[in-house]
């Protein structure tokens, strides 16, 4: 059994993966009580973020510190038009994703300009803070408390509706996600977290493959953030702070950044520990430090690993078996 | 603006200015130096000011500025310790790292002096005013001013005129070559982390009897001060200084005519000078 | 046909105060091996960065095909035709051999649709051609590095011709190898060049494969080209004598 699994290609694990999660988590759904149903439709779309910001993290090679500015940004630009501008949600939600993209491209030409790594993490994080920050301060967004309204899809407003709203719409741009991390451009973005100069000498422009994997990322969290804006009827700082764009950062880190499915695992354990910690101790923030830690020193790389990892990694024991090898 | 007040704003601003800078060129040397970013900076800086609490409590001020400091660098070698296996493997692992040692440092602040936010006197033989010129102005401010000069310049001293200076700056330029040449890398990286963090630990100290803290602040310090960082220029470390007292006096300025939006202010000067000049305003164009 | 593939006029690159490249003008006319030699700090990688605009040249122009490439970004200039091989091995270290050349061949092709559904085989019978065109259609799914330094070589090879280029730059393709293998790669690339009319221009220390492959042979120092002309003509050259004082790398 175990040697037919492993024989398995990567494909083919992937969508073993993907199936039995989606098996799971229907299954569950029918027999869970409204709280439950809460805290799944929060775990699925923080998949869907974490799978987002792993298509520039574990497939670009960039360290994205501040894709949290498009949860939270788009979630505030649908609540602010729904509630305060009246418009309905039909169009309000098409606007919000437009306006998150155009964002996106705004952020990412400024980000990429400088061409160094650490100024496009910091500089990414630096519009996160900036949001976050005037969305504190200004009265129109409500400053500390947000905006809240009843934002839920007359379909889906129910909390098991807008659980169902929420799978089905992770779901599919997961899925999306995945076929996009399969295209010749994909690869090509593979190729520039590996060697970025070799890949200029290909012929290919790495300032623009950078870009679109960059603008595809934020596009997708901002999806994230409007399922999140619904699911909570409100907007609040707290979805366009630093927290959520380390979470998402720490999510693949857990589950995985070089496979597919690491993310999603990586999602679901790290929001069962953010709302079990609470409970269980006031020093939650002290213990989320000490999982950091432990993952950051042992589990490099995290727990799921693409098959050539697997590979890059049986390799690398036979040579140092064979006496040879450094590092 | 009458020119009292503007000659106080520029004081107030260079002050607070200093404060940043110190928080700021521990994080540059250790980015230049080791390639890596201390997310844990504004916790070691809430830190050194929580410890100039208790120690201005019970020994006085003046010993503060010399223990606090001292007990935050130890600190940060038990960081460093920690993050040495990751070196030379990706950045974000380091980076990681370092916020989730900001995270169990805050909390354990929190552990030892709860929540609330403390508040401190500025100690007697400070708490006046100085008259320069017809114009008051506090001593206190003048003293950080002074403070920060004093570490400025030991900086520039060590980093210039001395051996260890020397062997810093060799690290900076070329890592493997001072490897090559027997000098103990581990130790001097070491004493890098501890020095900036000791530097990030004096700023606390020093912000100690003016601004109310709480420890959860730690991590949105960090934030304030990066815009500092990207201005200056990242692996510049001569540019801090100048960033530093710029966002100083513009965040003096500012808080005058926007009030409201006073902490939007450095992160908006950022984006402002990413767009001018992406490399960083006060670093030197590479020789072409 | 008499207009030459690469025509460099008048290229300067200061460093400061170090004038490494002094003022150097050629012409390669197509479909020749041309080797670029001189003592070290001549300037000979140097002017190959500034062909391809790895680093920018302080003035001068470079013109490809009668086309003015000078400063124009690399990938542009890798686009025209002109490939550029590193004197370290460059490749994708942790994909597999396979994709080292795929990406090559995604590029070439310009098809780098975004929502495309691929498979791990695309492109299979192109990336296997050349991979075989190199020798090492083998070891096609191991991962690139860990591959030996040889196969590396050749694999940064294929990937530049996966490229298909009309002028292949080489920066020292004998260096970190041992002679037969070096004298394997230099026939491959020379039977292949002949096969596919490919301009190559080369940078080498080792004289043996100088003498043996170039066509023509240029020689720099100190920043200026002192010399061009046939193997025999070198040879015999006071200046080039003199520039190496008693011999290069082996007599």
């Amino acid at each position: 059994m175990i040697s037919k699994i492993k024989s398995l290609s990567q494909k083919q694990r992937d969508l073993l993966g993907g199936i039995i999660t989606v098996i799971v988590i229907l299954v569950a759904s029918c027999m869970a009580t409204d709280s439950i149903l809460d805290f799944m439709s929060r775990m699925v779309i923080y998949m869907l973020f974490a799978s987002a910001v792993n298509i520039i993290l574990g497939f670009g090679g960039l360290r994205p510190l501040g894709q949290g500015t498009y949860f939270g940004f788009t979630a505030y630009a649908y609540l602010f038009m729904v509630v305060r501008m009246h418009i309905p949600m039909a169009v309000a939600i098409p606007l919000a994703l437009l306006l998150n993209l155009l964002l996106a491209v705004f952020i990412g030409i400024v980000c990429l300009r400088a061409n160094d790594d650490m100024a496009f993490a910091f500089m990414n994080m630096g519009f996160n803070t900036l949001l976050w920050s005037l969305v504190q301060k200004m009265q129109i967004v409500g400053s500390d408390t947000g905006i809240t309204g009843s934002v839920r899809l007359p379909f889906a407003s129910s909390t098991k509706g807008n659980f169902y709203l929420c799978f089905a719409v992770s779901l599919i741009c997961i899925v999306i996600i995945y076929f996009f991390l399969k295209s010749p451009f994909a690869k090509m973005l593979k190729g520039s977290r590996e060697n970025i100069e070799r890949l200029t000498f290909i012929g290919a422009n790495t300032h623009n493959i950078r870009l679109t994997a960059y603008i595809v990322s934020g596009f997708f969290c901002g999806i994230a953030g409007l399922l999140y804006s619904m699911r909570n009827m409100g907007a609040f700082p707290a979805m366009i702070s630093t927290n959520v764009s380390l979470e998402g950062l720490i999510m693949c880190l857990i589950g995985g950044m070089y496979s597919f499915l690491g993310p999603i695992v990586g999602a679901a354990i790290v929001t069962f520990i953010n709302v079990q910690l609470p409970i269980i101790t006031n020093f939650y923030q002290a213990i989320f430090g000490v999982i950091i830690v432990l993952c950051v020193l042992f589990l490099r790389g995290g727990l799921l690993k693409d098959k050539s990892t697997l590979n890059l990694d049986n390799s690398r024991k036979k040579l140092f078996s064979k006496g040879g090898g450094q590092k | 603006m009458t020119v009292p007040f503007f000659f106080q704003t520029l004081v107030t601003g260079l002050s607070s200015g200093m404060i940043s800078y110190m928080m700021v060129a521990g994080m540059s040397l250790i980015i230049s130096g080791m390639n890596m970013v201390n997310f844990g900076q504004g916790a070691f800086f809430v830190l050194g000011t929580y410890l100039t609490y208790t120690i201005a409590a019970s020994i006085g001020f003046i010993p503060a500025l010399i223990i606090a400091p001292l007990i935050v660098g130890g600190l940060g070698w038990f960081v460093e310790r920690a993050v040495r296996p990751l070196f030379g493997k990706n950045m974000l692992y380091i980076m990681l790292l370092t916020f989730g040692v900001a995270y169990i440092v805050c909390d354990m602040m929190v552990l030892i002096w709860g929540y609330a936010i403390r508040l401190m006197k500025l100690p007697k033989f400070l708490n006046k005013s100085v008259a320069i010129f017809g114009i008051y102005f506090p001593t206190y401010y003048l003293f950080m001013i002074a403070v920060g000069i004093v570490i400025a310049v030991s900086f520039w001293f060590m980093m210039n005129k001395t051996k260890l200076g020397m062997m810093m700056r060799a690290i900076i330029k070329d890592r493997e070559m001072v490897a090559c040449l027997g000098i103990n890398v581990t130790k001097l990286f070491s004493i890098m982390f501890m020095l900036g963090t000791g530097i990030a630990g004096l700023g606390g100290v020093l912000n100690a009897p003016i601004t109310g803290m709480s420890p959860k602040e730690g991590l949105s310090i960090f934030a304030n001060v990066m815009p500092i960082l990207m201005i200056g220029g990242m692996r510049n470390m001569n540019g801090c200084l100048p960033a530093a007292l710029l966002v100083g006096l513009v965040n003096a300025f500012g808080a005058i005519y926007f009030p409201q939006y006073y902490n939007v202010i450095p992160a908006a000067l950022m984006v402002i000078c990413m767009f001018i000049r992406p490399q960083g305003i006060f670093t030197k164009k590479e020789a072409a | 046909m008499s207009q030459p593939i690469l025509k460099v006029e008048n290229l300067n690159r200061y460093f400061g105060a170090l004038h490494a490249v002094n003022n150097v003008s050629f012409d390669v006319p197509k479909g020749q091996v041309r080797a670029i030699i001189g003592p070290n700090g001549a300037g000979k990688s140097t002017l190959m960065d500034l062909i391809c605009n790895r680093t920018t040249p302080s003035s001068g122009k470079v013109i490809f095909n009668g086309e003015d490439i000078t400063a124009r970004p690399p990938y542009e200039i890798v686009r025209r035709g002109l490939c550029k091989c590193f004197q370290i091995t460059q490749i994708f270290q942790n994909l597999t051999v396979y994709e080292n050349v795929q990406i090559a061949r995604i590029n070439k092709n310009k098809k780098t649709y975004f929502f495309r559904y691929v498979r791990d085989s695309y492109l299979k019978d192109e990336v296997e051609h050349f991979l075989s065109l190199v020798g090492i259609q083998d070891k096609m799914n191991e991962i690139a590095g860990y591959l030996s330094y040889g196969d590396q070589r050749r694999l940064d090879i294929a990937i530049a011709l996966a490229m298909e280029p009309q002028l292949l730059i080489l920066d020292e393709p004998a260096a970190g190898v041992s002679r037969e293998e070096a004298h394997n790669l230099m026939n491959l690339i020379r039977q292949l060049g002949e096969k596919q009319h490919m301009t190559m221009l080369f940078i080498e220390h080792d004289m043996d494969i100088v003498f043996n492959y170039a066509d023509v042979i240029s020689v720099m120092r100190k920043g200026e080209m002192i010399a061009t002309g046939t193997p025999e003509n070198i040879k015999n050259n006071k200046f080039v004598q003199e520039a190496y004082l008693g011999g290069g790398s082996n007599e």
